[in-house]
């Protein structure tokens, strides 16, 4: 391959990039290696193919990121077919999810709406809240008997046998509270999460920051 | 006109390409285009083969070729496969029926 040659398909390339600038860039950065590859498999194959040729053959790349809109968006308006079609409406999944959440769970997963990724978050949100739960309420039982021995144990030695306690136990009180409260509504973070996540939701973001 | 029917005939014709068994993209693109007036530019090629894999009807998997590049195969998923015998069927009458009309009609 000659220095033009190189020239032209990287020419190619950086038209093809900036005029899919606006595009989401993990399908824009699939579609490059794509056309990357085609390039390098033509000339690799046909030996006798010049550059100009097979560029020609791939098409302008302004035609090329006029079809791969269309097909990004065929793609959005598939989903969106397909979230209609799946009967179950999102508010439904989203207050089950608060008041019965393992049913809500099932619901959520069944669901069409939310990308997997977003399925994988909104579940471990709450198992994380179950397990910081747990922790608490295990900390709490063995934080307490441990005080209590403390203080039970000071009480005959220590010339100051109250002093240790409220000074130790009014900060971490506070804290296991507040862990509580999180774990306790973890679900909720978890609702929260989905709403904003929404498929209509993000497109009108993407629609207003373009 | 025909830009539309062509895009979903490319579609029929991609499906029924990998249906008997795996194929990368540049080999599948050729033998598309190696037929006339399937294919006007082999680029427009990928984002539909992309769209066609969040749909769930195509998988992909990267190989390596024999002198070590890698290449993305693509292979029919099994909802691929209903999907191309969907359409296989509807095409069948579509292209009986318009036969048919141009010929009443001297075409």
């Amino acid at each position: 391959m000659t220095w033009e040659d190189s020239r032209l398909i990287q020419e190619y390339m950086s038209t093809l990039e900036q005029s899919l600038a606006d595009m989401p860039y993990s399908k824009v950065k699939e579609f490059l290696l794509d056309i990357r590859r085609h390039i390098e498999e033509g000339l690799e194959r046909e030996s006798s193919l010049d550059v100009a040729q097979l560029l020609e053959r791939l098409g302008s790349p302004q035609d090329l990121a006029e079809e791969f809109r269309k097909e990004v968006h065929t793609e959005e308006r598939i989903r969106e077919e397909q979230t209609t079609y799946a009967g179950i409406p999102a508010w439904v999944v989203l207050v089950t999810l608060i008041f019965v959440f393992p049913i809500g769970l099932i619901l959520l997963w069944f669901s069409p709406l939310w990308s997997r990724r977003s399925k994988v978050i909104a579940t471990l949100i709450p198992a994380v809240g179950l397990i910081l739960f747990l922790a608490i309420g295990l900390g709490g039982f063995y934080g307490y008997n441990f005080s209590k021995m403390t203080f039970v144990g000071a009480f005959n030695v220590s010339p100051f046998p109250t002093f240790p306690r409220p000074v130790m136990n009014a900060a971490p009180r506070v804290f296991v509270l507040m862990l509580t409260v999180l774990a306790v509504f973890s679900p909720v973070i978890s609702v929260i999460y989905l709403g904003a996540n929404l498929p209509s939701l993000r497109k009108r973001r993407e629609l207003s920051s373009a | 006109m025909l830009t539309q029917i062509r895009k979903g005939v490319l579609e029929l014709c991609i499906l029924a390409l990998i249906s008997n068994g795996e194929k990368y993209g540049y080999e599948m693109i050729r033998e598309l285009s190696s037929r006339d007036g399937l294919v006007t530019s082999e680029g427009t090629v990928y984002p539909i083969l992309n769209r066609l894999g969040e749909e769930g009807l195509v998988s992909t998997v990267w190989r390596e070729s024999s002198r070590g590049h890698p290449r993305k195969y693509y292979c029919l998923t099994e909802k691929g496969k209903e999907r191309l015998m969907v359409y296989s069927q509807q095409w069948r009458v579509f292209s009986a029926a318009v036969d048919q009309l141009l010929k009443e009609s001297g075409f």
